[in-house]
């Protein structure tokens, strides 16, 4: 069972909103691959949407 | 930035893959998508919580600096309990445990570093050997067995981190243990700590989960709302008390600890909070958004007293935010309080001493000499609106009618007000 801290993906509440808008759309091999080709790091939120 | 919902099935395999534990957690990743660090759960305030991520981006003291380091240099213990810490946080037990095993290994004098614990240092080592003690109770643990931390304590017997295997130990016997074993622990746990909160509540809460020793339950249920809480009773340890005294089958006491008489006061108490809150932000002149919504809650707690609104419109007012002051203390106000002269006349003066509102200001003044024509302070009030709105003619007129119904002994005061509004006026 998961252990819920913060009800919420708090995270993007610290962003500005256009910061905001930058989550990546697809999935983490794609974000890896985009990550790799521009030599960037990864910034994964985890939580729970339900 | 991307974000893994559990929710979903492609974001449940990744909570696999990193066998992420709890929520919310935040992991950097290198571009060839291996770990640099986390942070786990969140901790106010954000810009603080903003600038620990931006370490982790950074490179700052992250998994990846202290493993490196490890690889290197797999015999220091700094190096050792910092990669341990990251994997505790992340709830990765095994590897968080063989890495304190290895500090005991390292340093079993526990003279290789230190690190602060409620404003003590404590050995890397001593802190080791309290997380191995506390995993024998850890829920993957097939049964928890106290022994361990039993030890810790006898070995450390004036160890700052024996508190925290007491009270890793209460959550033992909160669910196990034979009612004998339990009552001997909390006894030592009490008595070891006789004005710690959470040792009293504990046990509290044990004797009212076994129904026995109800006296004893009693007894330190009060020391805890009498002694250590005293003037602010906290509704949870009421509760307790009264099960208590239910249990032992007297209403009458548990009504008197924790009834109505006892809850209606509840709410005015945390509506005063909120605004005592409220005010010491304003005048740190931060956390204002919170202070403003802690306001306003106070005020829908307990929106008729006047008293409160008055403080609430004051604040605003220190935030230059008068529209904000008029929408609680305004028309809505004098609407409201039409018949109440006292409350009117503090309306009106509230906003003279603003010089703002003045309109209002007169609106209410009026009113409270129709409710009291024979109040000179009434007039007097009225005669101070029209002064600060420079209509000398009606101010002298209110001061005259403020002098006219005075008693005899007051007409000095009254007359002498008058004469200075005369006198205002030729100068003005």
């Amino acid at each position: 069972m998961k252990k819920l801290l913060f009800g919420s993906a708090v995270f993007a509440l610290l962003l500005n909103s256009a910061a905001a808008q930058n989550w990546f759309k697809g999935t983490l091999d794609e974000a890896i691959a985009k990550a790799k080709s521009e030599n960037k790091k990864i910034l994964l939120d985890f939580f729970s949407g339900a | 930035m991307l974000k893994i919902d559990f929710a979903t099935k492609e974001g449940e395999e990744i909570f696999k893959h990193f066998e992420i534990t709890t929520m919310p957690t935040v992991m950097i990743l290198g571009p060839d998508g291996v770990e640099i660090d986390w942070q786990v759960g969140y901790r106010a305030p954000p810009e603080k919580f903003h600038e620990t991520i931006e370490k982790s981006v950074g490179g700052v003291e992250t998994f990846r600096y202290y493993s490196d380091l490890y690889a290197k240099d797999p015999k220091n213990v700094d190096v050792i309990f910092n990669l341990a810490r990251k994997y505790e946080r992340l709830d990765h037990q095994d590897k968080a445990l063989a890495l304190y095993k290895e500090i005991i290994a390292a340093d079993p004098e526990g003279k290789a570093g230190t690190i602060d614990y409620d404003d003590e240092k404590v050995p890397y080592t001593q802190f080791a050997e309290l997380m191995i003690a506390a995993a024998s109770i850890s829920r993957r643990s097939a049964k928890a067995d106290p022994e361990p931390l039993k030890a810790f304590i006898r070995k450390y017997p004036n160890s700052v981190l024996r508190q925290r295997a007491y009270q890793d130990l209460a959550s033992v016997y909160m669910s196990e243990g034979t009612r004998q074993e339990a009552t001997a622990f909390f006894e030592e746990y009490v008595a070891t700590y006789p004005n710690d909160l959470s040792a009293l509540s504990s046990y509290v809460r044990k004797i009212i989960q076994i129904k026995d020793n109800l006296d004893r339950g009693i007894e330190l249920a009060k020391k805890i709302n009498n002694q250590i809480l005293k003037s602010s009773p906290n509704p949870a340890y009421m509760k307790d008390l009264a099960s208590l005294y239910s249990l032992k089958g007297d209403k009458a006491k548990a009504e008197e600890v924790y009834g109505k008489d006892f809850m209606e006061v509840q709410p005015a108490a945390l509506a005063y909070r909120l605004l005592d809150y409220a005010d010491f932000w304003v005048g740190q002149n931060a956390n204002t958004d919170s202070a403003m919504a802690m306001a306003d809650l106070a005020l829908k707690i307990m929106p008729d007293n006047l008293n409160m609104t008055q403080r609430v419109a004051t604040l605003y007012t220190k935030l230059n935010k008068p529209e904000r002051a008029l929408a609680n203390f305004g028309p809505e106000f004098i609407k409201k309080f039409m018949d109440r002269p006292n409350d009117l006349g503090k309306y009106a003066l509230f906003w003279i001493s603003q010089d703002k509102n003045l309109d209002g200001a007169l609106v209410a003044a009026k009113r409270t000499v129709e409710l009291a024509p024979k109040s000179p302070n009434m007039w007097d009030l009225l005669s101070i609106v029209y002064q600060k709105q420079k209509n000398y003619d009606e101010a002298i007129k209110a001061a005259e009618m403020a002098l006219a119904v005075a008693p005899e002994q007051r007409k000095t005061v009254y007359q002498k007000k008058l004469e200075a509004v005369k006198k205002a006026k030729e100068g003005k």
